[in-house]
């Protein structure tokens, strides 16, 4: 089945299996190797893109739900600046999350600041929650996120 | 094996007349709205659906939010989280502590309400909620509509006729000033949940003036306890020990009697969450609890 959508800001038209998951369909046909995350339950976090902004679980969206949709996965966000401050602010507060959640971490920190540009550790809490990983700390967690989205927000003014 | 050949026809209908006459024709069909619960159940890379998938995510009039002056109307594909962030405090505060009792903030922005309620794998969640909010569903199909109240709709198998469609819900702004609800799983700590009970009150200086509760047992029975309401009337709050034991013998009993009772284990946990609720287990919703001086 073709499926028009954009991906990483080109619009493509591949040739997929509507019921396929989409991380899968990312992942093994469209080579995105970025995307990972087999545990197709939505709990590891680390298949997060956004579509159309919103964070969203790839494993838990089968290909024909994206039709027309504009999808964007952490390789699309490399050569942003905003990507960079966001990094430097987790390294300034000592937070250095794994290879597994990193990319979904600086997606929804990302997220969070167009929301909410100085949110409240329990809103941060409830944002990150989407994904449990023992990599870091929540304390850590926290401190690097609002470290970054100030960093983030006083660019954006 | 060729998975292509299990590939399902999907149609995606723009407007509610066309899922509906599309629907009358195929009433076999899946509907798909935000499918997380159906993609959590299973654990292949490529999905197993019916031969026929009518997706209805683009159907602008099934994600309304809207508040009225006496109750407020939710789309049926209205993603939890949007319902929350519309609704804002103006949201019962049990519904709203049941969505955030669901999955996590990634897969609230997809789950919905009314695939919630649509199976009754799920409606441990919420279910007792809308029950004792004493909501209503909207129905619909071609050249049709019906409002039936949700203990109604719970009640009937199967709860939709061919060809219908749950359209939305309706909930009646009440005042309520205090709310309790508890979900776990007894056997496996972070599990699944298989038990919940919820309750709301009005509690006026020390007195429960009216009181709802319902409890949610896994794969679809729910239960509203009348007898256990009226009896709580007048009573205060916190309920005394002495006044509540005999409380909670007319809950359990009344567990006992249901058409699918919950375990022993279940029975236990529940009744211990009663016990909670009404000695200190209300949390206030709008202005603070009153509490009679003892």
């Amino acid at each position: 089945m073709k499926i028009v959508f954009s991906l990483d800001g080109k619009e493509i038209e591949p040739d997929l299996l509507p019921h396929m998951r989409l991380n899968t369909a990312l992942r093994r046909e469209l080579g995105h190797k970025m995307v990972k995350g087999e545990c197709f339950q939505g709990s590891c976090g680390q298949c997060l893109i956004t579509i159309d902004g919103l964070p969203t679980l790839a494993c838990l969206v089968p290909v024909f739900m994206v039709r027309g949709r504009e999808i964007k996965t952490i390789e699309a966000f490399y050569g942003d600046p905003d990507y960079k401050r966001i990094i430097d602010g987790f390294s300034i507060e000592g937070y250095s999350p794994c290879s597994h959640c990193i990319g979904g971490r600086i997606q929804v920190t990302n997220f969070l600041g167009r929301l909410e540009p100085v949110p409240s550790e329990q809103q941060i809490l409830h944002h990150m929650s989407y994904a449990h990983c023992s990599c870091s700390s929540y304390e850590s967690m926290v401190r690097g996120v609002q470290r970054a989205l100030i960093t983030l927000h006083q660019t954006r003014r | 094996m060729n998975e292509k050949i299990g590939a399902p026809h999907v149609y995606t209908p723009g407007s509610l007349p066309l899922l509906l006459s599309l629907y009358r024709k195929m009433p076999d069909s899946l509907i798909y709205a935000g499918g997380t619960g159906l993609l959590h159940s299973q654990r292949r890379s490529v999905i197993s659906l019916s031969d026929r998938v009518i997706y209805i995510g683009r159907i602008s009039e099934l994600r309304e939010i809207r508040r009225t002056e006496s109750y407020i109307e939710i789309g049926a594909t209205a993603p939890m989280e949007q319902i929350v962030k519309t609704l804002g405090h103006h949201i019962p505060q049990c519904l709203m502590l049941g969505i955030q009792k669901i999955g996590n903030p990634v897969i609230r922005n997809y789950a919905t309400l009314g695939g919630n309620m649509a199976n009754p794998e799920n409606w441990v969640d919420l279910a007792p909620v809308m029950m004792i909010l004493e909501a209503r569903i909207e129905l619909r199909s071609q050249g049709a509509a019906r409002l039936i109240p949700v203990g109604q709709f719970l009640g009937k198998d199967p709860p939709l006729e061919a060809g219908e469609i749950i359209a939305g819900f309706r909930i009646p702004l009440e005042s309520w000033n205090a709310f309790f609800y508890r979900k776990f799983n007894p056997y496996h700590h972070g599990g699944e949940s298989r038990i919940s009970i919820t309750g709301i009150a009005q509690i006026t200086k020390g007195i429960i003036s009216r009181s709802r509760i319902a409890v949610g047992i896994h794969k679809g029975a729910i239960i509203r306890d009348r007898s256990l309401e009226n009896a709580l009337e007048g009573k205060p709050y916190p309920v005394p020990a002495r006044v509540c034991e005999p409380l909670l013998e007319l809950f359990s009993d009344s567990l006992k009697r249901a058409s699918r009772s919950p375990s022993s284990v279940e029975t236990l946990l529940l009744t211990r969450s009663l016990s909670w609720m009404l000695r200190r287990g209300f949390l206030p919703s709008s202005g603070a609890i009153t509490r009679r001086r003892s």
